[in-house]
Parts: C-alpha cells; sequence; structure tokens
C-alpha cells in the first residue's frame, strides 16, 4: 500500500513539476526612462500584459533573454485589453515594458507560465 | 495479493496512467520559438513563427512568396485564419492562394480592383517595429479579461490542443501606412528602418 501511495505521489509530482508555474506581477512603469523588467520567468509558454488604465497606453512589450541578448518585440499595444503571446522560449525570459512617455508611472499587470 | 490491496493496486495503475496521459500530451508550444511543429513549404523557417534567438530583423531575411485571400477578406479576418492555420496545421488557410512576394517592407497590399482579395506577406503578416524587428503574432482578450485569467485560459487551450483560448481574437496590428500599398507596390516600398538599413 506504501508503494501505491508513493508511486501515486511521484506521479503527481512529476505531472505537477512538467508545468511551468505561473508568474504575475503589477508592473509601474515610470515615462521616459525606456523598458523596465517587470517579470522573469524560466522557458515560458505563454505570457500576458494588460495596461490597467487608458493612461498607459500607447505601450510597448518586449521578451528579453538576459543570457544571450535575444529580445522578441516590442510588440506596441494600443488597449487596455489583455495581450497574450504564446511562446516556445528557452531559459530564463524577462518581460519589460516600456509606457512610451504616457501616465508616469503608469501600472501594468503582467504574468508568464 | 489481498483483495483490498489488489483493488487499490488498480485503483492506483489507473489514476497514475491517467496523469501520466495527460502530462505528455498537455502542451503544444506555438508562437516564437525553436520552431519545432512541422510547417509547411510556404512556411518552413517563416521569421515570425520561428524565432530561436529574438525578432529578426526585416533587413537580414530572405524574401518568401505572399498569401492571397478572396475577395472579401478583410485583414482582421485573414490574420485571424492565419494564425489558425499556421499554428494549428502549420499550413496557409484553404482559402488563401500563394502569390509572388511582396516587396520587403510592405506587410498588406489592398489591391485597387476590389474583385481582387487582399495580399498579405508571409515574411512579416503582423508587421514589424521601427529598428525592423519582425513581429510574432498575438492574441487579445476582452478588457474585463485580468492577465491572470488570459494566462489560464491560454495554458488550457495548450493543454486542449486549441489554437485559440477561450474568448481570445487574434490581434490585429496597427501598420505604418508605409507598411501598406494600395495597388501594385513599387520595388523599394516600405518603411525606413531605424537600424539604418531601409527596406530595398
Amino acid at each position: 500500500m506504501a508503494a501505491v501511495l508513493l508511486c501515486c505521489l511521484l506521479a503527481a509530482g512529476a505531472f505537477l513539476g512538467a508545468r511551468a508555474l505561473a508568474v504575475s506581477a503589477l508592473c509601474d512603469v515610470t515615462a521616459s526612462l525606456g523598458f523596465k523588467n517587470c517579470l522573469v520567468v524560466g522557458s515560458p509558454s505563454n505570457e500576458a500584459v494588460q495596461a490597467l488604465h487608458t493612461s498607459g497606453v500607447p505601450y510597448q512589450m518586449e521578451l528579453w533573454r538576459s543570457s544571450d541578448g535575444s529580445i522578441w518585440g516590442p510588440w506596441t499595444i494600443y488597449s487596455t485589453s489583455t495581450q497574450g503571446v504564446a511562446l516556445s522560449l528557452s531559459g530564463a525570459i524577462t518581460m519589460q515594458v516600456d509606457n512610451l512617455g504616457t501616465g508616469s508611472p503608469s501600472r501594468y499587470s503582467t504574468a508568464m507560465n | 495479493m489481498t483483495r483490498r490491496r489488489m483493488v487499490a493496486a488498480v485503483i492506483a495503475i489507473v489514476v497514475v496512467a491517467s496523469i501520466a496521459g495527460v502530462a505528455v500530451g498537455a502542451f503544444r508550444n506555438v508562437g516564437p520559438g525553436d520552431g519545432a511543429r512541422p510547417l509547411s513549404a510556404p512556411l518552413s523557417g517563416a521569421p515570425w513563427l520561428v524565432q530561436p534567438t529574438g525578432s529578426p530583423s526585416l533587413s537580414h531575411v530572405a524574401i518568401r512568396d505572399s498569401v492571397q485571400f478572396p475577395a472579401g477578406v478583410s485583414y482582421a479576418r485573414a490574420l485571424s485564419e492565419l494564425y489558425v492555420s499556421a499554428l494549428g496545421a502549420g499550413d496557409i488557410p484553404a482559402d488563401a492562394k500563394l502569390v509572388a512576394p511582396l516587396p520587403r517592407g510592405i506587410v498588406l497590399e489592398r489591391p485597387a480592383d476590389p474583385r481582387t482579395g487582399i495580399t498579405v506577406s508571409l515574411v512579416a503578416p503582423w508587421g514589424y517595429a521601427e529598428d525592423g524587428a519582425i513581429l510574432a503574432p498575438w492574441v487579445e482578450f476582452p478588457s474585463d479579461v485580468s492577465s491572470d485569467e488570459a494566462l489560464a485560459r491560454m495554458a488550457r487551450a495548450d493543454q486542449e490542443g486549441r489554437v485559440l483560448p477561450e474568448g481570445a481574437i487574434v490581434a490585429v496590428p496597427a501598420l505604418r501606412p508605409c507598411q501598406i500599398s494600395i495597388g501594385t507596390p513599387g520595388p523599394s516600398a516600405g518603411c525606413a528602418l531605424a537600424d539604418g538599413d531601409g527596406a530595398p
């Protein structure tokens, strides 16, 4: 019985461990300071970002991998709707937001998993 | 082995098998990345799909055929069809056809003749940034969907093998006028890039 329970626990653990945990953060971005690092996740599968006020629009979002300097984007967003990008990236990925000089500071909701 | 232990063992085997089955098929990664998914010839190596080391520059990628849609299909609908077919089946939409390449800097050609459908670049269908970085596609959720909820919906779509998450639409970029051609574009049409390389 103990062996059966151990097996189930190990399987459940492997299953949960195979998924990147979701990480989210509110990111306050000051105008005229370029891109701000908002969130870092290892090998993310998805990312989502939302400007929480119209004063923070338009804004740009990009993804940066510090290990080799790779940058994806920037995407320029003109809406307060949540934007999502499906990913297939390896390594530690930093989500960065630039509020393009508007609504200083501007608050953004960021998330990756 | 007692009857109770046998029942427990069977239940355990069923649970473990179902968990393992879900975990193996849980994720179908799409979007910018290493291009592990199989792609048809028109999309193979497409710089907006395959981005292993960042968004490639428009100046440094090869020209490729464009995709023309039937008359009446809008740019928004064209992108939606392209997103679903490319990230799903790995191919261009069934109702679209391959046509000659657009000039490097042109993302969208609106025909002078309305009986002809629009043509979308397969180099950068979602456009490119001012520095020439080719943008990967993305989706947009209703305003009342938080980023956390959007992420959860994207994860569920991955698990269930769906390209579009619940409630999401394919995002349409705000193209600059220099990225759009009305009628057949000239060979040097397109935006000057901030990296100093003009669109040839």
